[in-house]
């Protein structure tokens, strides 16, 4: 090699070595954070971190693993990580990352997280499919009449401009055609659409489901004429209002009462059987915090909104009692049969549920 | 004077469309050609990015890189010398084997998510494995071809001089493959960046593509952008190198053989 | 070949009444058929281990099920019709993109590779650059110019699929020896027959091997773009059998995305073989 060839090349060597030093720094710097909420809290700048786990005591408590949620969903669990309930049953929360809906199973199934939530449909094809879980109690429930209707479930917009006002409007748009709205079978806004539809006339089948990733990519089709209804949960309420959409009906029209909204906690049956004690533990821990959460819904939504990061400002509403209802689980059940997509029968409610670990 | 400006211009022919498309993407949106909300104007995004300050920006380009790079060296690790005893030590093998592996090559690995998922469990792991598998079979494909592909008449020639197997394998068989295994190291590394975006929905909490997942749900439109840009910057630098490498390697590539852009 | 010619030759020189076989014909035909099945054994054996794991518990059955149930549950799916119905939209709306694409960026291809070389040396880095947005980060963009339905998908798609036929046909058309057009044109050639003539015929091969890479990506992008903002084609029903916890189904759906997508990689090869024929010769002659 000549000397401006060898020049070159020690200059691209180390240019080379330079490049590659601070990509592995920077990819060190930026690894997918395994914690629980409260150490992820303090590596986010938040001065406002409330009563924090001090890293001493941690390690007596035992990991209790789930996905990371971005979303309304996690609110409970924020609320007891950060209030100390799972601390006080010996517990700590880890996230695990994020995941997409279809890879939440699969992570519980091979034991990359303990416990996951769903609603009773999708319960229901899980178990159906073979998949050994069981719901184990109720995490959020649609809230009755009395309490502000900002927790119900989900809420029902269309386009300022569609002179769609009430359900019964909907009878006569678009006569003889399909209805576009967001949501993917099974799922809690593909049921409770279905049982509103039926129930004011309009008929379930006339419902087209087309599928959004976020409820986000559903106001925005939403916005631009792609669908006609958009139902979507609470920490889009405040967008869906801001963007002048009008609302239309929430999930309460459902007249499913406290089940519109019912969402189960479920862990895999070999974890049942092989750590009950901590299933106890966490029911417990849950329980107290969706009683708080309840109680206290401004300051469970800020904490949900500074781990989220946006500014939302919305909750669900919970169960006090993790006791589930087992009424409460067969309209769904029944809506999956009336779809087709179970048989009369199949499926027993003893083979979702287990009420060993209920508190009351 | 004249010949001077000439060549400048000549330069940057190349740089002129581009000049020209991002001053009508900072324009489009605020003449109303184009939804702002939906279509932030160009100056909209590097705002963003200042706002996430370029130190977050390159953390997240290099957790993004790193797992590029490990799955595809993985890949090539594992491909170069499968390819290399599928193309020339066993071809009986090869032709045994040819039908499953296309077969397998096809599968969508996107469609293949939840599979690796429950395989190979979530966080890194997964993400390693699907840019594993995009890589792997472009790598492993062209090498079984590049080895096909040598001359056979080299070889005779080489063995008539009294090389041996191992000479013959590093003189001749190895830079015979090489430029077709350049090629599918690109192609490999194209299949790579693709499938960034969906592998790191796996369970990440960093990294481009769960950049683009979050500012999707969140909704803050912009930083979208930002990262698809980042993303298309970095793949097309990475092409670049290995394209540069290819050029510095193959030293002895006719002039005028490869016609290809 | 001297064999075949002369046999049946014969044969009918002494007037004997042929079974018209071509003994070569029957040979090449048993040939292939004897490499199909020698391919074959090892994609056979691949399932029988599959069966073999899922049955025996290596592989946890209820998250990867044995193919016996996953065959049975795509036929049912095929009997009730549902399988037809998706296959159909998803390769409507891939051939239509695709087509669309040909019919834009060949003629594009051609013009910018042989009459107007100063545009395509500014256009070319600026294509470049638009071919490497990673076009699963583009589908929210497509979502807001088209919203969704047909024309979205067939958007996406013709947007994928321009970028292999464009760069190929520009390929083609440069790879063309400079001699010959020379020669061409001292033979007195004008624009139209040189084109016709001589630049087109040599184009040919490089284009097919862009129509063939533009279809597979066809194919591979429907099924990627109907995973959002659908409600119908076989990517929306691979997410509703994930959905609805389906899991035979959905290994059906995957195997079943896997067949068509091999069958349209053969086909195209095999077209792309065809039209390759005299690329060879050039080739070797370098």
């Amino acid at each position: 090699m000549t000397i401006q060839n060898k020049i070159k090349f020690v200059v691209i060597a180390v240019v080379a070595l330079i490049l590659t030093l601070s990509i592995s720094i920077g990819a060190y710097l930026g690894r997918t954070k395994v914690g629980s909420p409260s150490e992820l809290y303090s590596l986010k700048d938040n001065d406002a971190v409330p009563a924090a786990n001090s890293s001493e005591d941690d390690k007596n408590l035992i990991p209790i693993r789930t996905y990371t949620r971005k979303n309304c969903t996690s609110t409970p669990i924020l609320v007891a990580d950060v209030k100390g309930f799972f601390k006080e049953e010996g517990l700590k929360l880890v996230f695990t990352g994020e995941l997409k809906s279809t890879e939440i199973l699969p992570s519980v199934l091979n034991g990359n997280n303990d416990f996951a939530e769903t609603h009773p449909n999708a319960l229901a094809t899980y178990v159906a499919g073979g998949a050994p879980i069981k719901a184990i109690g109720r995490a959020i429930i649609e809230p009755g009449p009395e309490v502000d209707p900002k927790f119900r479930h989900m809420r029902w917009f269309v386009r300022a401009d569609s002179g769609i006002k009430t359900w019964e409007d909907l009878k006569n748009y678009k006569k003889g055609e399909k209805i576009n709205h967001n949501g993917l079978a099974p799922s809690c806004t593909t049921f409770i659409a279905s049982t509103i539809f039926d129930k004011y006339g309009i008929g379930r089948d006339r419902l087209n489901f087309i599928n959004f990733d976020t409820d986000q990519a559903a106001l925005q089709a939403l916005q631009q004429g792609n669908l006609d209804v958009a139902c979507v949960h609470p920490p889009f309420y405040k967008l869906a209002e801001e963007s002048g959409l009008t609302l239309i009906g929430d999930s309460s029209d459902s007249g499913l009462g406290e089940a519109a909204g019912l969402y189960l906690y479920y862990f895999t049956e070999k974890f049942i059987k092989e750590k009950p004690d901590i299933v106890h533990r966490f029911a417990r821990a849950m329980q107290k915090a969706q009683v708080w959460a309840n109680s206290n819904p401004d300051e469970a939504a800020k904490i949900t909104a500074d781990f989220i990061g946006s500014n939302g400002n919305a909750s669900h509403w919970y169960a006090t009692s993790t006791v589930i209802d087992e009424e409460q689980v067969k309209p769904w059940i029944n809506d999956l049969i009336i779809n087709g997509k179970l048989k009369e029968g199949q499926i027993e409610i003893s083979d979702l549920i287990t009420h060993q670990f209920e508190v009351r | 004077m004249r010949r001077l400006l000439l060549k400048i211009h000549d330069r940057f022919i190349s740089l002129y469309i581009i000049i020209a498309f991002f001053v009508l993407w900072e324009v489009a949106p605020k003449i109303g050609w184009a939804d702002p909300n939906f279509v932030p104007p160009f100056s909209r995004i590097v705002a963003e990015a200042r706002k996430l300050t370029f130190l977050r920006l390159f953390i997240e380009a290099s957790v993004s890189l790193k797992r590029i790079f490990i799955g595809f060296t993985a890949a090539s690790i594992v491909a170069l010398p499968v390819g290399f005893i599928l193309g020339g030590a066993f071809p009986k093998l090869e032709k045994f084997l040819k039908a499953l592996l296309k077969f397998l090559s096809q599968i969508p690995p996107f469609i293949l998510f939840p599979v690796f998922v429950v395989v190979f469990g979530i966080g890194e792991k997964g993400i390693y494995t699907v840019i594993f598998w995009s890589a792997f079979w472009p790598v492993m494909f062209t090498t079984v071809a590049g080895v096909q592909g040598v001359d056979p008449l080299l070889i005779k020639s080489a063995r008539s001089m009294g090389a041996n197997n191992i000479t013959i394998f590093f003189k001749v068989i190895i830079p015979g493959a090489l430029l077709s295994i350049f090629t599918g190291m690109k192609t490999a590394m194209t299949m790579s960046f693709m499938m960034l975006i969906g592998a790191e929905t796996l369970g990440a909490d960093s990294g481009l593509g769960w950049l683009i997942h979050n500012s999707q749900s969140m909704g803050f439109i912009p930083r979208i952008y930002l990262a698809v840009i980042l993303i298309a910057g970095i793949g097309l630098a990475v092409n670049y190198t290995i394209q540069w490498l290819e050029e510095n390697i193959i030293i002895w590539k006719e002039a005028g053989h490869d016609k290809a852009i | 070949m001297i064999k075949q010619y002369s046999y049946s030759k014969l044969a009918r020189e002494n007037g004997e009444t042929l079974r018209t076989f071509n003994t070569d014909a029957v040979k090449n035909f048993f040939k292939k058929i004897n490499s199909f099945l020698y391919g074959s054994i090892a994609i056979i054996l691949f399932f029988l281990s599959w069966e073999a794991a899922s049955n025996y518990d290596l592989l946890p059955s209820s998250v990867v099920p044995p193919p016996t149930r996953v065959i049975a549950a795509l036929a049912v799916s095929f009997k009730s019709g549902e399988l037809v119905y998706h296959m159909k939209i998803s390769l409507f709306r891939a051939m239509l993109g695709f087509l669309l694409a040909a019919f834009i960026s060949i003629p594009m291809g051609f013009l910018l590779g042989t009459f107007f070389k100063t545009f395509e040396r500014a256009l070319l880095p600026f294509l470049r650059m638009l071919e490497k947005l990673n076009p699963f980060a583009l589908f929210p963009v497509f979502m807001i110019l088209f919203g969704i339905g047909n024309v979205e998908k067939i958007a996406i798609i013709f947007w994928v699929a321009q970028w292999p036929l464009l760069f190929n046909t520009i390929a083609g058309t440069r790879s063309i020896e400079t001699n010959m057009i020379k020669a061409a044109r001292s033979m007195g050639a004008n624009k139209k027959v040189l084109f016709f003539k001589v630049i087109l015929p040599a184009a040919v091969p490089g284009i097919f091997t862009g129509v063939k890479i533009s279809a597979q990506v066809s194919f591979f992008m429907i099924i990627a773009s109907e995973m959002a903002g659908s409600s119908q084609g076989l990517g929306w029903y691979y997410l509703s059998s994930s959905q609805s916890y389906q899991v035979p189904l959905m290994y059906g759906i995957i195997l079943f995305i896997t067949v068509l997508s091999v069958i349209i990689n053969l086909l195209f090869t095999r077209l792309e073989k065809h039209f390759l024929v005299w690329k060879e010769s050039s080739f070797q002659s370098n």
